[in-house]
């Protein structure tokens, strides 16, 4: 009797779509560590659904067919929709939901029916699924493995973090240190500019409770890789952008100095605690640094991506509000939460917060009520970003009081990393106005018992450190220009235009504005 | 003939995948890979469906093959 060829196809075709995801995003600085936990759950159900349809059909090749069928159909849902979101009008009718679902409910049946009553030559049909699946892998694999060995050599020379000498002050009490990076919250310029809004009252909450505001402040860069990148070693990226080449779409090398700030590593380095609360995007999502990292709360980007190709993102989405949008209305609020609380860790700590909002998706309105995918869909993007906006706002002032409370003045730096909404991927014909909104920032400053502290209102996130850690540990540190820079396009990641005259022309006075 | 429709096929595959690869991610900052994803699967189902046609048109051809054997046959012995 001839071998039956094993059954590895389910396997290999429910493997393919992580690893695919993999090797679409390595240059995002996805690594293996996000990858593994993602693909041993994905085999593990796989395994299970075999066992299911081997017990039900009564034949290992029938079910192996069902099962791969099936998991095809599972993960190719979402990119379907996607192409077909393309398609304009007809694409946006055909993309409902509702029709998609039906249709692969449908192809669902058929596919075990089909594999059920299959009398062809099931080794023959094994064989082939096995080698086209192990093609779909391999050559997955294979552009990983291309992508790698063309960029780690410079990937790897990225790192800046060494650290820096801080001096503590005489009376040898430290001040908490808390860092809030609230992603794409506007400058009151940007605010006022574009969306009608005048934000004074936070902003005079805010120096209510001793902050300064620096009213005219200013990105560094448009991006949030190359904002933090920036921000938490407190250096422009000119130096970095010499290593890694203009022409590079890698974004390893920021990651590797968000991850490995020299913030951290200074602040460390003087017995501080480093308090890091995580959030759903990948380089923040944990720092190999912290003494203490609180996880966001639910799926983190890799897996959610993931799943949002699958159809259990829509018929989740329908008993949720859509998952996206519940996971970061619970999760924004945990952040708050966790901040509170972090007031009273005993010892000296840092605490830094990279918070995804009033960034997409918007999911609060200003009272905090959750706002679902259909409600937002269904609003202007600008509406929907007051309205998230004006929650922030209401966390924030509750979050400043508790922090102000406790008997240690901490120092708090509120900021955010770029404008409001999502830029484009290319900025050489970035008009005037695009980037003024786009470089407007929010910058708060509570700095107890330093003097004067901000020297300008344009300040930049590159300067942030530098100022703290000049006027509380003697640091010595000059401030650096306040300069605004893009990158060309998503392909030349590295090669930055200083744009910063055109970012601060007057509204109106600028040409292409 | 062959290698014109071969050039076509592959013209039809490069132009898919640019057209594909475009569409964008919604909030992430990684790519749902959609672009690369299709591609690869319509690769992957053009090499099944060639296996499968290849396996099934030798048992199409044995089976006329054999047919016109067996006439030629019966026709000699008549």
């Amino acid at each position: 009797m001839a071998d039956r060829p094993r059954i590895l196809h389910p396997f290999l075709f429910a493997a393919f779509p992580v690893l695919s995801l993999y090797a679409a995003n390595v240059q995002e600085g996805v690594s293996l560590t996000q990858v593994l936990p993602v693909l041993a759950t994905v085999l593990v159900v796989t395994a299970a659904a075999t066992l299911a349809f081997l017990w039900a059909l009564r034949d290992t090749a029938k079910a192996g067919v069902a099962v791969s069928g099936l998991v095809l159909l599972f993960f190719s849902y979402g990119h379907v929709r996607n192409v077909i979101l393309e398609w304009g009008n007809l694409g946006f009718a055909l993309s409902r939901h509702r029709y998609l679902l039906a249709l692969w409910a449908l192809l669902a049946v058929a596919v075990v029916v089909l594999a059920a009553r299959v009398r062809a030559h099931l080794p023959r049909m094994t064989s082939v699924l096995n080698v086209v699946s192990g093609a779909l892998v391999l050559v997955t694999v294979a552009s990983v493995a291309v992508y790698e060995g063309r960029t780690t050599l410079v990937g790897r020379k990225a790192s800046l973090a060494e650290t820096v000498v801080l001096y503590p002050p005489p009376s040898g009490t430290l001040p908490d240190i808390y860092y809030l990076v609230l992603d794409r919250y506007g400058g009151q310029a940007a605010l006022r500019e574009f969306l009608g809004f005048d934000n004074r009252e936070f902003l005079e909450f805010l120096e209510q409770r001793g902050f300064v505001v620096a009213s005219d402040s200013r990105a560094n860069y448009p991006r949030t890789y190359l904002s933090l990148a920036s921000s938490l070693n407190f250096d422009d990226l000119g130096s970095l952008a010499d290593t890694v080449g203009a022409a590079s779409d890698d974004t390893r090398p920021l990651i590797s100095m968000i991850r490995d700030h020299r913030v951290g590593r200074s602040l460390k380095a003087v017995g501080y605690r480093y308090v890091h609360i995580g959030s759903w995007w990948g380089p923040t999502a944990s720092n190999p640094l912290a003494d203490v990292n609180v996880p966001y709360s639910g799926l983190t980007e890799f897996p959610s991506v993931l799943l949002q190709t699958t159809v259990a993102w829509p018929m989740a989405g329908f008993v949720v509000g859509g998952l996206g949008h519940r996971r970061d209305w619970i999760g924004v609020q945990k952040q708050f939460e966790v901040l509170k609380l972090s007031r009273k860790l005993p010892g000296t700590n840092f605490v830094f917060a990279h918070i995804l909002s009033p960034h997409e998706p918007f999911v609060f309105d200003r009272h905090g009520s959750f706002v679902s995918e259909q409600v937002a869909g269904s609003r202007s993007k600008e509406r929907n970003y007051l309205e998230q906006l004006l929650y922030i706002n209401r966390k924030i002032q509750e979050l400043v009081e508790v922090l102000l409370a406790g008997p240690n003045d901490p120092v708090i730096v509120i900021q955010s990393d770029e404008g409001p909404f999502q830029g484009p991927g290319g900025w050489r014909r970035a008009s005037d106005r695009l980037l003024r909104r786009k470089f407007s920032i929010l910058s708060a400053y509570h700095l107890p018992g330093a003097g004067e502290p901000v020297p300008n209102p344009s300040i930049t996130p590159v300067n942030t450190f530098r100022l703290v850690f000049d006027r509380y540990f003697d640091a010595d540190l000059p401030l650096l220009p306040d300069r605004s820079y893009v990158y060309t396009d998503l392909r030349h990641l590295y090669e930055f235009v200083d744009v910063t005259d055109r970012v601060t022309g007057t509204p109106g006075s600028m040409p292409g504005g | 003939m062959q290698g014109k429709r071969f050039r076509m096929v592959w013209f039809l595959l490069f132009f898919g995948y640019f057209f594909l690869i475009a569409v964008p991610s919604a909030y992430a900052y990684i790519d749902p890979g959609t672009g690369s994803f299709v591609f690869q699967v319509i690769v992957g189902g053009l090499l099944a469906a060639g296996v499968v046609f290849r396996s099934f048109w030798r048992r199409v051809w044995f089976f006329l093959t054999r047919r016109n054997s067996r006439d030629r046959a019966s026709r000699r012995s008549r």
